[in-house]
């Protein structure tokens, strides 16, 4: 009878925890799926600024319907080396190599790619003193 | 012990356990609002003045930093011990919108001040945070006092502000002359943000170069090489 009674419990326990698991699962957002189907609803992206950010081509959300040629993001500081851009699309990264502005003042990257998506940008932008400081937003690209 | 007991003994320790688990991962997400205790709100940077800081005289304004839009609906207060409210006017929102900041009432006295913040986002959410800082006015006698002259001029020699702590008039130009041979900058408070007092901010001041800006408002400014910061770095008073 005490055997039967414990196997029980651990069953209820195990229940109670598949449930718990289950309710964790469920808060985080179903942005994973819109990569892998061809859904119409446009992930929508944080824009995370770092230091000194002042605006971004293309901006955060944009639609687009043709790969643009260069991801370009505009600062009111001086960066330097290191400063780097990340471009990732479905997994893959598309980003080629990051060039500082002659007046330091902006960065950009072309980007080797050609398929739709939603495409995320990370970008890591250092200062004078060698400290860096991270930023990130995404755009989506419907190609026709 | 009968073997039924005793996995009914682990299964309550497992319970317990993934309670107190729960228990403290909800407390971590939901910050208490301890006295004394900095609490940041999601999405905060660092301030002006920072947690625990000790100024030797007034800050000029509350400056709050966030790595992401903050919309109207933000709120800042500065209350000293007796729970008096020292910040006053409009809370402004500036930069690319991550910059939340409120004036100072003129004549805070010496003590300890907790400023409490509300930091909107634009998708609704509201957050509040806490820090706390001090005046102890014993401190200007570590200030040089330069009142009375219009125009003030700061060296940047041997990696150094040269004088690095001084009290000024209102309206008086201060010009930094960079005498060394690597390039130097003068950047308002905090490192990398630079939003307590922006006309304060030079981009490279190269080695021959100049920099320089008029301090109107009465209070505390300090500021740093961005190139050699923390090693280099000062501070100016507004006095009358």
């Amino acid at each position: 009878m005490g055997s039967k009674l414990s196997l029980l419990f651990i069953l209820l326990l195990t229940l109670v925890l598949v449930g718990c698991s289950h309710e964790k699962t469920a808060t985080t957002p179903p942005a994973q799926n819109q990569e892998t189907q061809e859904t119409t609803v446009q992930e929508q992206f944080e824009n995370i600024k770092s230091p000194h950010y002042v605006s971004s081509t293309p901006i955060n959300n944009a639609v687009l319907s043709s790969v643009p040629d260069k991801v370009t993001i505009t600062f009111n500081f001086d960066l330097v080396s290191d400063s780097k851009i990340t471009v990732t699309v479905n997994g893959k990264e598309v980003s080629g190599t990051t060039t500082i502005a002659q007046d330091k003042l902006s960065m950009s990257t072309n980007l080797n790619a050609a398929e739709s998506g939603s495409y995320k940008v990370n970008y890591t932008a250092c200062w004078p003193d060698g400290s860096c400081h991270e930023g990130s937003f995404g755009f989506l690209l419907k190609l026709q | 012990m009968k073997t039924p007991s005793r996995i009914l003994l682990v299964c309550a320790v497992i319970i317990l356990a993934i309670l107190a688990l729960n228990f403290t991962d909800k407390l971590s997400q939901h910050p208490v609002n301890r006295e004394g205790e900095q609490v940041r709100a999601q999405n905060f940077v660092d301030s002006t003045p920072q947690h625990d800081e000790t100024y030797a005289a007034a800050p000029v304004n509350i400056t709050v930093n966030f790595n992401l839009d903050i919309v109207p609906g933000s709120k800042i207060s500065v209350l000293d011990a007796n729970r008096l409210e020292w910040a006053e006017g409009e809370v402004l929102i500036e930069g690319t919108n991550t910059i939340l900041k409120r004036g100072t009432r003129p004549g805070m006295p010496d003590g300890n001040y907790m400023v409490n913040y509300t930091a909107c986002r634009a998708d609704g959410a509201c957050g509040d945070g806490q820090f706390k800082f001090s005046i102890d006015s014993t401190k200007l006698s570590e200030y040089q006092d330069l009142r009375g002259q219009s125009e003030v001029t700061i060296k940047m020699r041997d990696f150094k502000f040269d004088a690095a702590k001084i009290i000024i008039s209102p309206a008086t130009r201060v010009t930094w002359i960079n005498e060394d041979e690597d390039g130097h900058y003068v950047n308002t408070e905090t490192h990398p943000q630079h939003t307590y007092f922006p006309s304060q901010n030079s981009r490279e001041i190269k080695s021959g170069e100049t920099f320089e800006t008029i301090f109107e408002t009465v209070g505390q400014y300090n500021y740093h090489c961005s190139a050699h910061w923390p090693q280099m770095v000062g501070s100016i008073i507004v006095s009358r």
